[in-house]
């Protein structure tokens, strides 16, 4: 038999399909249906009117269907609209990884309702509404406690909209876990703080001359709530590492992308250094790509990278989750990064030329206010990455004796403007911010400042890792 | 697209992907199983499919894709390396089917598409995200490792 003959005969064999092959649609959809189903979720009766400091534990164990146990479309529409400011959140929203609670609790006058959870290894989303009798503006203040009412360590929690909420809308706070996992229970305790209306702003500025002794005195505390959460166990073993250990080099520095950690939430790279570097890596502009293109960017809201105590490098990054997407390969594209001299971690600013030993790269024109009880310093600093503002030092300082200050505020403004004497005006200067911070109780005529990063490697061709 | 319209549009290309992945994978019940997978990982995903026009190349992909992997399984278990393009000899002592299997991949995956599950020279070059002109080419070469004599399609 000569090949073409060979051709026919196996084009002849492959006609002949099997008869299974009729009813691939009809297997999948049943598959995915069994796996819908399979999800656990669970609902608490709805009206649940509790009594002040009275404790409550919720087991999530019911299995329903996910519209069914909800039923409440509106509500639901509420979720998607307060997740979309994240990609993860949203893709976890859309894959119906999502816990309904319908939990109320009231106090005098005010009811929280816990709405929704997201919750995986690493992190936990609540999603909650806050209402009242009297016409003031809510914030809600959680705090974790172990099982003897303590506090618990090893998280960092933050909030959407610094904490306040509007009337009857989905607000929500998030707890990151760091090395440790979700524990299995948590126990919360709510304070709910009321403000006058008229007086929603953001936060203080430093500008505004108040002390924080009279922004935490003006604190009007009008509920106490405690609750406890019990959380299924197939939620928060969501998580699966990636062994990568690949090495690359920027700049002359040598660095090890480790492992990566997948959860629904986000995903981290753990990236690893050479002792023999010069400069601690303090940040990286990346971005991951599965085989279909899909593009996975640094997280823009919430934590984006971690350290540890031992050194200054930033040795975990955090960006949009690729879970629900199923990629077979994921590359990881390093564009840039950002780095801190290992002998240029602090520098000495003079407080009367206004004049610096070094200032981080693309940080310029210190200008130094002298005020009653502190010194406030303002900064012209260039936009990163194209957007993006920063804070180019830590909150700690020193004075020459090494005696240490803390920075209680800091503020950027997006323009930077400057008044210039020869033309009498004021003159804003593009693809800049000013940066401002305060030392209180300083009188001296040097500071010592933390820098945050020293200088920006940008790459004309991205580094590309095969991550998986 | 719903659930009727998915169904029909997988039904059209059902024997098409069941080809491509049997002459991949070698086998009648790897290829079902094969086949199977895609069409639950494109039902699963079907709402990131932002052009309903592209379903056909996105569903080969897919398919395309889940035998790479299943082949690197079959692989770790029992290594079988590609055959150089150079050493026509031991292509020719092979049955077509074996010769198909070890021919380099990029030109393997070329004339499974276009001589064995009846792909176009465009659909494949989408199917693979080449240029056509590099379809045309490793086709060529695959055709005259093989010593198939079928007709180049005329882009």
């Amino acid at each position: 038999m000569n090949r073409n003959e060979e051709y026919t005969a196996i084009m002849s064999d492959l006609d002949d399909m099997p008869t299974q092959m009729q009813y691939t649609v009809q297997r999948a959809s049943a598959r995915l249906s069994a796996v819908r189903r399979r999800r656990r979720m669970f609902t608490i009766p709805v009206g649940s009117l509790v009594s002040l400091f009275a404790v409550f534990v919720i087991l999530v164990n019911v299995s329903t269907p996910f519209a069914l146990a909800c039923g409440r479309v509106p509500i639901l529409k509420e979720l998607v609209k307060a997740v979309a400011f994240s990609p993860s959140l949203s893709a976890a929203v859309e894959n119906e990884y999502v816990q309904p609670v319908e939990l109320t609790l009231e106090d005098g006058g005010v009811t929280l309702k816990i709405e929704y959870l997201i919750v995986d290894q690493k992190q936990l989303n609540v999603f909650y509404s806050l209402s009242s009798d009297s016409d003031i503006v809510l914030e809600l203040r959680p705090t974790i406690l172990d099982e003897n009412g303590g506090q618990t360590h090893g998280y960092a929690m933050s909030y959407g909209g610094y904490g306040f909420t509007t009337e009857g809308e989905l607000s929500s706070f998030t707890v990151d876990f760091f090395d440790n996992d979700i524990p299995p229970d948590m126990f919360f305790s709510f304070e709910i703080i009321g403000h006058e209306s008229a007086t929603r702003d953001e936060p203080v500025s430093i500008d505004s001359g108040e002390s924080k002794e009279e922004t935490e005195g003006a604190r009007n505390v009008v509920a106490n709530f405690e609750l406890s959460l019990t959380f299924d166990p197939e939620f928060t073993e969501s998580g699966r590492v990636i062994d990568v250990y690949q090495t690359f080099e920027i700049d002359g520095q040598k660095l090890e992308l480790t492992t990566a950690e997948v959860y629904p939430t986000h995903i981290r790279l753990n990236f690893d250094a050479a002792d023999s570097n010069t400069a601690w890596l303090k940040g990286l502009y990346f971005f991951l790509e599965d085989e279909s293109g899909t593009r996975f960017e640094a997280i823009g809201n919430g934590i984006t990278a971690t350290g540890d105590e031992h050194t200054p490098m930033m040795k975990s990054f955090r960006l949009e989750s690729p879970y629900f997407y199923e990629s077979e390969q994921l590359t990881l594209y390093v564009t840039g990064a950002e780095w801190l001299l290992k002998d240029k971690e602090k520098l000495r600013l003079d407080l009367i030329s206004e004049s610096a030993d070094w200032l981080p790269e693309g940080v310029s024109n210190l200008k130094v206010e002298r005020r009653s009880s502190s010194v406030v310093l303002s900064f012209a600093c260039e936009y990163k990455n194209g957007e993006q503002m920063y804070n180019p030092f830590f909150g700690t300082c020193y004075d020459e004796a090494g005696n240490d200050y803390y920075s209680e505020s800091s503020s950027t403004i997006s323009e930077y403007t400057y008044f210039d004497e020869e033309t009498g005006e004021h003159v804003t200067v593009p693809g800049v911010f000013e940066y401002r911070m305060s030392v209180d109780g300083y009188d001296g005529d040097t500071l010592i400042l933390t820098a945050a990063f020293s200088g920006v490697t940008l790459l004309d061709e991205p580094i590309e890792i095969d991550v998986e | 697209m719903d659930g009727e319209e998915f169904a029909e549009r997988v039904e059209r290309i059902r024997a098409r992907m069941f080809r491509t992945a049997c002459m991949y994978l070698g086998s009648d019940a790897m290829a079902c199983d094969a086949v199977d997978e895609s069409v639950y990982r494109a039902l699963k995903s079907l709402k990131k499919l932002r052009n309903a026009e592209y379903f056909e190349t996105w569903l080969t992909r897919i398919l395309i894709n889940e035998c790479k992997k299943q082949l690197r399984r079959i692989r770790r278990e029992q290594p079988l390396d590609t055959i150089p393009e150079t050493a026509q000899e031991e292509f020719d002592a092979l049955p077509l089917r074996d010769a198909v299997q070890r021919l380099p991949d990029e030109l393997r995956e070329v004339v499974i598409l276009r001589y064995f599950s009846g792909y176009t020279v465009a659909e494949t070059a989408k199917c693979l995200e080449l240029a056509q002109g590099t379809v045309a080419t490793r086709q060529r070469r695959a055709l005259g490792i093989l010593r198939l004599e079928l007709a180049e399609e005329v882009l």
